[in-house]
């Protein structure tokens, strides 16, 4: 069993040894640059590009991987702004002691999801620190694409326009909360990090009407919801009885008395669209949760399942179970 | 305060069992209801059972009350 | 038990209850537990009930009454002892101590704070972790105390030596006593809904006293939402009718007699301290536990020097009258302006349960 050592980032033979046994064996294609910059052929009008940077505890997880997520995450941001992925670059800080064996199946989740999205690496970088406590791995990923439909555009986010997500939430952070801090917690739980391109590329290829799309990550559904609300300088309205939530979900948050809607998901989209968008017969699987409202005092509130009211707060803090 | 709620007992093992509620599996302490059986829905707090519930709903509940109002 | 969150039934039992308060006077009933509080708002039932039936949010939230120099003391011995280990509730994580330090930025710093959901799993980690030595705080009313009894029983009977416990259990009868006692009778509550929980454990018996002395119906509820529609119910019933009874709503749940056994093991374990300060509260007598000689060599405040400063609170804070039901969180000029859920300066708003986060949640604001 050998392991990530000091000598791994020393630039000269080690690292050498290790790029070419560990990392080109999963990575490498026609475009992997053996240089210190990758020139690529491009012809097209727009470039998007996106950052990202995943220092995820723990490493691995029942659902993916570091690995798996530092490819997703970019792919759904890049989406979000209608673009189709097709060039990585990535960073790899890797900490002393991390058993190549670990790094290797992050590498072979990456390389799975790279394949699967028909992206390739094209540069990548690793550097060797010390460890801190257990060793672990820091990714750094950047995603260049171009628009899928050059001739596309977001209509205005305006009052009256609904609000949809694709599935199920609170599953990524629940996962993660459960192993993380050995919570008692045995069953289904998952991480549900997933890429979302082949699913809702066609929204823009149709030329679909609408606001916005975007990925709801840490911070949950609510977080979301308040950045929105600035951005556009609206408020909204979130109706719980509509809110998806799966059956072990909702039990695993009820007995830590946590909300899903504060809760980090990997695989849920937001998307926002006018009331008269055709959006639900091209995507009948989405979900109406809520509507934009105009400005208002309280940015985010959610209508119960009783039918009250109660003000959404912007999350501030990690969810962390309570027993009071 | 107090976050308790109610699962069912599915396995007893000497004085810890696993209780179940929609898919998820929990262990538990059984030490302060030791009458507990399987099929039994406990009422869990920080890892203890401390109650099994009954079957009254709300309706069964409000005439239990109503009755002790008028006495 | 699908009745007890069915919206349907939470319609029908919100008519019976507008019938009941239509020409009524005002009534004021206090939920002394702060998972009460918290469900209240969290369903919305808050912005739903009648105008003129006002809830008193009341003290029964651990975090809320904890003085915050305990969590300092046992920050103070992560400088001083290395191999320590903090464990503790989720709940305890962000409470603010000295300079605005908290467990949860100990963590950050690289100390070793770790949080539980069942402390029992603290006798494996401290059995694979010799070389550590583990502190666990316990704080909570007689729900949780069983839990930390049985931890400090099992500690003993599997001789670990390297887990220590920190008793900050209080109880709830002092709480009620103190609230009533020193509210004037225009704010004094009309009625209890008292803890479902806490009562899962103490029984009904401690509640017949405090009906009969403070003239005032007491219903034991249970958590949700048609649990405590149905407690609101019966008590505005109760007090139009002036009947000083004590009602079990929780009756699926809740046996008059509470929990024999976890009783038994609380006498065991645990003594009633003289006199325990409460945050908000004051000194009060016989209000709180610590563990008795018997298990002396579990006891943290017997095995570590803790040094408690008292930390003080902000100058304008609130939160003690707030937690005495004297004022409300809109008497308080840091309420929401400078004291939010996203930058807490008093414990009643940190904890969720507390009554300015749950005004807040209800978007009360000046």
């Amino acid at each position: 069993m050998s392991f990530i050592t000091s000598l791994h980032g020393n630039g000269a033979r080690s690292t050498h040894e290790l790029i070419q046994n560990v990392f080109l064996p999963e990575l490498n294609n026609d475009l992997l640059s053996p240089h210190d910059a990758a020139e690529l052929t491009w012809n097209k009008n727009d470039l998007i590009i996106t950052t990202d940077a995943h220092v995820i505890d723990p490493l691995f997880f029942s659902g993916g991987d570091i690995g798996k997520l530092s490819v997703c995450g970019v792919i759904n941001d890049l989406l979000t702004r209608g673009g189709k992925p097709l060039y990585l670059s990535a960073n790899f800080i890797i900490e002393e002691g991390l058993a190549i064996e670990d790094l290797k199946k992050i590498l072979k989740s990456m390389a799975k999801e790279l394949n699967d999205n028909q992206i390739k690496l094209v540069c990548a970088d690793t550097k060797v620190i010390p460890a801190r406590g257990k060793p672990g791995l820091f990714i750094n990923s950047n995603l260049i694409g171009e628009k899928i439909n050059s001739q596309f555009t977001f209509q205005a986010p305006q009052k009256g326009d609904r609000i949809y997500l694709n599935k199920s939430i609170a599953e990524h952070g629940l996962a993660l909360l459960v192993e993380r801090e050995h919570l008692p917690f045995h069953g289904v739980l998952k991480s549900d990090c997933q890429a979302l391109y082949h699913q809702f590329k066609s929204l823009f290829e149709n030329e679909v009407k609408v606001s916005y799309l975007r990925d709801c990550t840490r911070g949950g559904v609510a977080t979301v919801a308040h950045e929105l609300a600035h951005l556009f300088s609206l408020s909204i309205e979130l109706f719980e009885s509509k809110i998806p939530v799966n059956k072990e979900v909702k039990v695993a948050l009820q007995f830590m008395g946590l909300d899903p809607l504060e809760v980090a998901n990997e695989g849920v989209m937001l998307i926002i669209a006018p009331k008269e968008s055709n959006l639900l017969n091209q995507f009948p699987e989405l979900i109406e949760i809520g509507v934009l409202k105009e400005k208002s005092s309280f940015p985010v509130i959610l209508t119960t399942v009783i039918g009250g009211q109660r003000i959404m707060a912007y999350p501030d803090h990690n969810q962390l179970p309570r027993i009071c | 305060m107090c976050l308790a709620i109610p699962a069912m007992l599915r396995s007893i093992k000497s004085d810890r069992g696993i209780v179940t509620k929609e898919g998820l599996d929990l262990e538990v302490d059984l030490t302060f209801i030791p009458e507990a059986k399987i099929g039994d829905y406990l009422v869990i707090h920080a890892g203890m059972a401390l109650s099994i519930m009954d079957e009254l709903d709300v309706q069964e509940t409000l005439m239990l009350l109503k009755g002790d109002l008028q006495k | 038990m699908m009745s007890f969150s069915s919206p349907e039934v939470t319609k029908d039992l919100l008519v019976q209850l507008e019938d009941e308060m239509i020409y009524q006077d005002e009534i004021r009933l206090m939920e002394f537990c702060g998972g009460h509080t918290h469900q209240l708002v969290k369903s919305g039932l808050m912005s739903l009930l009648p105008k003129n039936l006002k809830m008193i949010h009341g003290p029964g939230c651990p975090v809320c009454v904890l003085p915050s120099e305990h969590i300092q003391a046992a920050l103070d011995l992560l400088n001083t002892h290395s191999h320590l280990v903090i464990a503790c509730f989720g709940d305890l994580m962000r409470i603010p101590t000295l300079n605005g330090d908290s467990l949860l930025s100990a963590r950050s710093r690289g100390h070793d704070v770790r949080m539980v959901y069942d402390p029992s799993i603290l006798l494996s980690m401290a059995q694979k972790e010799p070389e550590k030595q583990f502190l666990f705080l316990a704080i909570g009313f007689e729900t949780t105390a069983p839990a930390t009894a049985r931890l400090i029983f099992q500690i003993d009977q599997q001789q670990i030596n390297n887990l220590k416990v920190y008793c900050l259990h209080v109880t709830t009868p002092p709480a009620i006593a103190v609230v009533m006692e020193n509210l004037k009778p225009e704010r004094r509550p009309m009625g209890l809904i008292g803890p479902g929980h806490v009562s899962l454990v103490t029984g009904l018996n401690l509640y017949h006293e405090a009906a009969a002395k403070y003239s005032v119906p007491i219903c034991i509820s249970g958590f949700e939402t048609n649990d405590l529609l149905t407690s609101i119910l019966v008590l505005v019933k109760s007090i139009k009718s002036m009947k000083i009874k004590v009602y079990n709503e929780y009756a699926r749940i809740l046996k008059a007699q509470g929990n024999l056994v976890a009783q038994k093991l609380l006498d065991q374990v645990f003594e009633l301290r003289n006199s325990f300060y409460w945050r908000g509260l004051g000194q009060i007598s016989n209000s709180a536990y610590q563990i008795n000689s018997k298990y002396k060599h579990i006891d943290a405040e017997k095995c570590f020097k803790l040094n408690l400063t008292k930390v003080p609170e902000h100058k304008q804070c609130q939160c003690g009258s707030i937690l005495k039901g004297e004022k409300s969180p809109l008497d308080c000029k840091l309420y929401a302006k400078v004291c939010t859920p996203s930058h807490p300066l008093g414990s009643c708003m940190v904890s969720s349960e507390g009554a300015c986060s749950a005004y807040y949640a209800q978007g009360i604001s000046i």
